[in-house]
């Protein structure tokens, strides 16, 4: 599905929800590591457990370089091209993401500021856990015609 | 090649990089699952492209080139997602140490980057902060 930027008014609200596995965040770091050659046997709050709840956590703690991208892909489903070729993110991890989570993620159409040229979209973006803690929140944009 | 620096040491205007590296399909496959994405788009040349985010860890293997390796959080993240990342293709990834601060007694290091591919098209514009005082 991909919509046209332009046709689009402050208030359009794009949602995805999903639940990230405690296997997928594993998987994630052992697989990212490993094509990136570096050492896969390190133990920190990401790949092992025991370490994570060591430090009071709920469970082994997704990288933001695993979970940012679902950001990235509600915006290139949305906007296709026009965000793949001129899109931009710009977030702060507010809050961890542990394996078991679920998440909603959002992105709201808004008005430019003032200071903002005005041959781009702006979008609010967040994303939050089955509990309503923002994980992650944000802004982009893509080029409009 | 010099011995690596503490990251702790790092300090604005050090630059970070190059790192250079093959846009594998294993690599492009990986980060296209994460966001399920079961099949390659093409470009107008019909070559295979990954995703974009395939990029977003670029920053810190740049900076690892520089630094030793060790635990930090990363609390910002900007892209500019210039180009889509063609398959097959070297990329590189240059940069450098942009800011440092310290907040409520806590140590900041910004990192900007850009990575290219070989042929010069550029693909990413990046700007990421860690938190490195844990």
């Amino acid at each position: 599905m991909s919509i046209s930027a332009s046709d689009l008014k402050p208030g359009f609200s794009l949602v995805d929800t999903k639940t990230i596995s405690t296997e997928e965040v594993l998987s994630f770091c052992r697989r990212e590591r490993e094509l990136e050659g570096r050492p896969i046997d390190l133990k920190n709050i990401h790949t092992d457990e025991e370490v994570a709840r060591s430090y009071g956590l709920r469970g082994v703690v997704a990288p933001g370089v695993q979970t940012m991208p679902y950001i990235w892909d509600l915006l290139r489903e949305a906007f296709g091209e026009r965000w793949t070729r001129g899109g931009k993110l710009a977030v702060t991890f507010t809050n961890m993401v542990c394996g078991g989570d679920t998440l909603t993620t959002q992105a709201v159409v808004r008005e430019p500021a003032e200071n903002e040229p005005t041959n781009r979209l702006y979008l609010d973006t967040w994303m939050e856990n089955q509990r309503g803690e923002k994980v992650i929140v944000g802004k982009a944009s893509v080029p409009i015609d | 090649m010099s011995p690596k620096k503490a990251l702790e040491d790092a300090q604005v205007g050090d630059s970070i990089g190059p790192h250079r590296y093959r846009l594998t399909e294993e690599l492009a496959r990986f980060a296209a699952s994460n966001v399920g994405l079961d099949e390659f788009e093409v470009d107008a040349s019909g070559s295979p492209i990954a995703p974009s985010c395939v990029t977003d860890n670029d920053y810190a293997l740049a900076w690892m080139k520089q630094y030793t390796a060790r635990e930090a959080v990363h609390t910002k993240a900007e892209h500019h997602y210039l180009n889509p990342p063609i398959i097959g293709k070297d990329l590189v990834v240059t940069g450098s140490v942009a800011d440092r601060y310290n907040k409520r007694g806590k140590d900041f290091l910004v990192f900007e980057t850009v990575t290219h591919d070989v042929d010069g098209r550029e693909i990413v514009r990046s700007r990421n902060t860690l938190l490195i005082d844990l």
